[in-house]
């Protein structure tokens, strides 16, 4: 056990030093999606009236979402990471022939996104915060995420 | 020739179709071009449902013409009847004819489909969830219900464009007004 153990620390750090793969990749920034979806799932509950406002869980997940927007995603859209190219992906071809309209849609998502930290202190700003932000996704989900 | 003029379609078969023509065309504008906050799509898709409802209902209770068990005819009735659309006549038929029949219960199952695959869909933008998604396994909701919902939406124009192009056929080619006995529920038809 503690063999292993000290085997995985060395192991660890070897692989990560290794380019990353298109299926790392992919992973990655569908990790990043499910972390927005995991803040969406309590402020979209919440902004719609199914589950009860809860102002410190409202701020801590809109302060998550600020603060993932800011991360800078590009890199895990790596070439030759569509749904052309793989099977575990819903990444469309078109985010990479039309990168600048996939980068208004970023636009938008991270200026919704900006707002969210104070809109989040009482039910009447969340609605149209929440409602706005989940247009973004819509939006972007619309041109560029396959069925 | 002489004609006479017969009741065909009852106030509720008149109002369920023009308030389904606003509602699908409501419906189906603001999904396609509608705004990424889909609550008005939401509505309208409600109203189409309910309308399909009450309709189906009616088909079972309603009048005459409006009764399934009155107007899905047999294989043989609808090859007769297919015989004689290209004559430059009018069908003369009172309710809907055997052709009509099945077009029309395959438009309200579609719209059925669609309603059902809306009220399911997890589309996972968190704010245009349907109501009934929860209560699905989340392979439904998150991937079939919409795929469904988006095909079915593309199949429901085609169906819609041919209901409507065999009305304009019926009008031009066979000389028979159809769409005024849906309006007036009156229809004037020739006696040998
Ligand atoms: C402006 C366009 C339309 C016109 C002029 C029109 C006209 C008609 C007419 C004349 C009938 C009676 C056919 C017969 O005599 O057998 C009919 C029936 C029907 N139409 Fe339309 N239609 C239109 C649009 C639509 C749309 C958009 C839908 C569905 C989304 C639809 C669904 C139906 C259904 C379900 C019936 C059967 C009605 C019943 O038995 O209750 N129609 N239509
Ligand atoms: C007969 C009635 C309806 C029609 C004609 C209709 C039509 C449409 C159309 C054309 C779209 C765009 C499809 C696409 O290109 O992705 C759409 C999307 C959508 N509709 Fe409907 N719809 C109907 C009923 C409903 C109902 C009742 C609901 C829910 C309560 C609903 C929920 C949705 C959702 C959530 C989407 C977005 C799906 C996605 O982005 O993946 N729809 N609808």
């Amino acid at each position: 056990m503690r063999k292993s153990l000290l085997a995985l620390t060395f192991i660890l750090p070897a692989t990560a030093v290794l380019a990353q793969s298109p299926e790392d990749a992919v992973e990655a920034r569908q990790g990043y999606f499910e972390m927005l979806g995991a803040q969406m799932a309590v402020l979209g509950p919440m902004a719609q009236g199914k589950i009860d406002f809860d102002a410190t869980k409202a701020q801590i997940a809109a302060d998550n979402i600020a603060a993932l927007a800011k991360v800078n995603v590009a890199p895990l859209f790596m070439e030759g990471t569509s749904t052309d190219d793989m099977a575990d992906t819903k990444a469309k071809p078109e985010i990479w022939s039309n990168m600048e309209l996939f980068g208004e849609k970023a636009t938008a998502f991270h200026e919704a996104a900006a707002e969210m930290p104070a809109a989040a202190g009482s039910l009447e700003t969340l609605q149209p915060a929440v409602g706005k932000l989940g247009g973004t996704c819509k939006g972007c989900h619309d041109e560029f995420r396959a069925k | 020739m002489k004609t006479r003029v017969v009741k065909v379609w009852d106030p509720v078969v008149r109002s369920f179709h023009w308030l389904l023509v606003l509602a699908f065309a409501a419906a189906w504008g603001l999904g396609e071009w509608g705004p990424n906050q889909m609550t008005w799509h939401f509505y309208f898709g409600y109203t189409v449902g309910a309308l399909v409802v009450i309709r189906l209902i009616w088909g079972f209770v309603g009048t005459r013409n409006a009764r399934f068990a009155n107007f899905l005819y047999g294989p043989g009735k609808v090859v007769d009847y297919l015989r004689h659309l290209p004559d430059r006549s009018p069908s003369n038929w009172v309710g809907h004819n055997p052709l009509g029949g099945w077009s029309v219960l395959a438009m309200l199952g579609l719209l059925i489909v669609q309603v059902v695959t809306g009220l399911t869909a997890d589309p996972k933008d968190y704010i245009n969830v349907g109501p009934l998604a929860g209560y699905v396994p989340e392979s439904f909701s998150v991937d079939l219900a919409p795929q469904i919902h988006e095909v079915v939406s593309t199949l429901l124009l085609i169906v819609v464009v041919i209901h409507i192009g065999a009305i304009v056929f019926y009008k031009r080619w066979k000389g028979e007004n159809l769409v005024k006995p849906m309006i007036t529920g009156k229809k004037e038809v020739e006696e040998e």
